[in-house]
């Protein structure tokens, strides 16, 4: 089983990195989205620094949208989708599997690039420091619980505008607690109590998001 | 496990009805497979062919009836039906991005795990020798049917559920691919499928099946 799931892992890496745009693409996205800020509201430090945690953010779920057609599109289109399914090992374990290359592919690039975008919204180095944390625990919790809703509308033609209406309500949470935090530390206060919500969050996802996309999937394809 | 019924050998299908959009596509299905033979489900098109198979397969949901594989419930023991079945439908499963050898192998991880010279014989067998390592999007409709059968053959399953298996391969591909029919046949295994070619194989006890009425004759 172990088997199976770290040469799923491998291989969609393998696709991924045959595929650059899909990497690229969100990355790009999220710079962009991000820089686009100073210049259509203004470049002053002192209002940038207030808004630059809250956009940060909100890119990082924009970006985060725009790539959930990779995670089972394709596999949708060619049946691997099916083999999946018919597969001898739980659905909820290689589901897991996808849904960490997802988050390898798309949040992991976004908390490397986030300190550059950081220092661009004029935070400091502690709500830099925060930023990054925040974005550890909670790109992970954007992965999983998009997977449960791009589960839901894979086998129709249009999903796209279906899955954001699923999907970032249910972000809302995340959004908070994390922009929140990164605000509090700029502010100099303790930040742990947001903190302990994402990963207590995080855990919750993990734990049941993978047997929810598999339910998913199953009624989806039939 | 606890066997619910040990007299049964093969596939056994009890009082299956299926619709479609409130459409019903056949009513009350019974039959029997067993180690050693071929079925051969008929029927014009929009009888339910795929639906049957895909049912037969646990990827969709009988309305009513139920299927069970060696004497046990296979929507019970999703798993254990699971290891004991390869399914070929009208998508093969095969991602264009990656070589023929790469496709199998990530095929053989959800199944059963084989070894490189394995997969490079059952390649050469089915006639990509020189194919291996090209990606799939260079290879043609009927070279990647290839890959797919190679991937049945390597998925050792007991029982073959195979819906238009014929699709896009040539005379040569057809006559090849029945071959390794009856191979698998002949070997106690057990093969579903559909086709609108007549599928001829000496040596092998072949049934039909008629859809929609589910009449069964030899």
């Amino acid at each position: 089983m172990y088997n199976a799931f770290f040469s799923l892992i491998k291989r969609d890496l393998r696709l991924a990195f045959r595929h650059k745009s899909e990497i690229l693409n969100p990355l790009f996205f999220f710079v962009i989205v991000v820089t686009l800020f100073p210049l259509g509201i203004s470049p002053e430090k002192q209002t940038l620094a207030e808004i630059g945690p809250g956009i940060i953010w909100v890119a990082a779920l924009l970006a985060s949208m725009l790539s959930f057609d990779s995670l089972f599109r394709s596999d949708f289109d060619d049946g691997t989708l099916e083999l999946m399914l018919l597969s001898e090992y739980p659905l909820s374990i290689l589901v897991l599997a996808k849904i960490i290359v997802h988050w390898l592919i798309t949040g992991f690039p976004i908390i490397i690039f986030s300190p550059l975008l950081g220092t661009v919204m004029f935070l400091s180095n502690d709500a830099i420091e925060t930023l990054m944390i925040t974005l550890l625990l909670g790109t992970p919790i954007l992965s999983l619980i998009g997977a449960i809703g791009m589960a839901l509308v894979v086998a129709l033609k249009r999903g796209g505008m279906l899955l954001s209406l699923l999907v970032l309500p249910l972000y809302i949470p995340v959004l908070i607690f994390s922009s929140n935090a990164v605000g509090s530390s700029m502010a100099g206060l303790s930040i742990s109590g947001q903190l302990y919500f994402l990963a207590a969050f995080l855990i919750f996802c993990i734990t049941l998001a993978p047997i929810a996309t598999s339910a998913a999937l199953r009624v989806s394809l039939e | 496990m606890i066997a619910e019924n040990t007299n049964s050998t093969g596939l056994s299908v009890n009082q299956l009805t299926c619709e479609r959009g409130y459409r019903e596509l056949f009513n009350e299905l019974s039959f029997e497979l067993f180690p050693g033979e071929i079925l051969h489900i008929k029927g014009e098109n929009g009888t339910g062919k795929t639906s049957l198979l895909r049912i037969l397969a646990g990827l969709a949901l009988p309305v009513s009836g139920n299927v069970s594989f060696e004497g046990y419930d296979c929507g019970k023991y999703r798993s254990e039906y699971n290891e004991q079945i390869a399914f070929m439908g009208h998508k093969l499963g095969i991602k264009l991005e990656l070589t023929a050898i790469e496709n199998i192998q990530g095929y053989c991880q959800f199944s059963k795990p084989c070894t490189e010279q394995q997969i490079l014989d059952v390649l050469e067998k089915v006639g990509l020798y020189g194919f291996e390592e090209m990606y799939c999007n260079q290879l043609s409709a009927g070279q990647k049917r290839r890959v797919a059968i190679a991937q049945a053959i390597l998925s050792k399953a007991k029982l073959w559920i195979l819906d238009e298996p014929f699709t896009s391969l040539d005379v040569i591909g057809v006559d090849y691919f029945l071959q390794v029919i009856q191979e698998h046949v002949n070997n106690s295994g057990m093969v579903l499928l559909t086709t609108h070619q007549d599928v001829n194989l000496e040596n092998c006890t072949t049934r039909y099946l008629q859809l929609p009425s589910g009449e069964l004759f030899s």
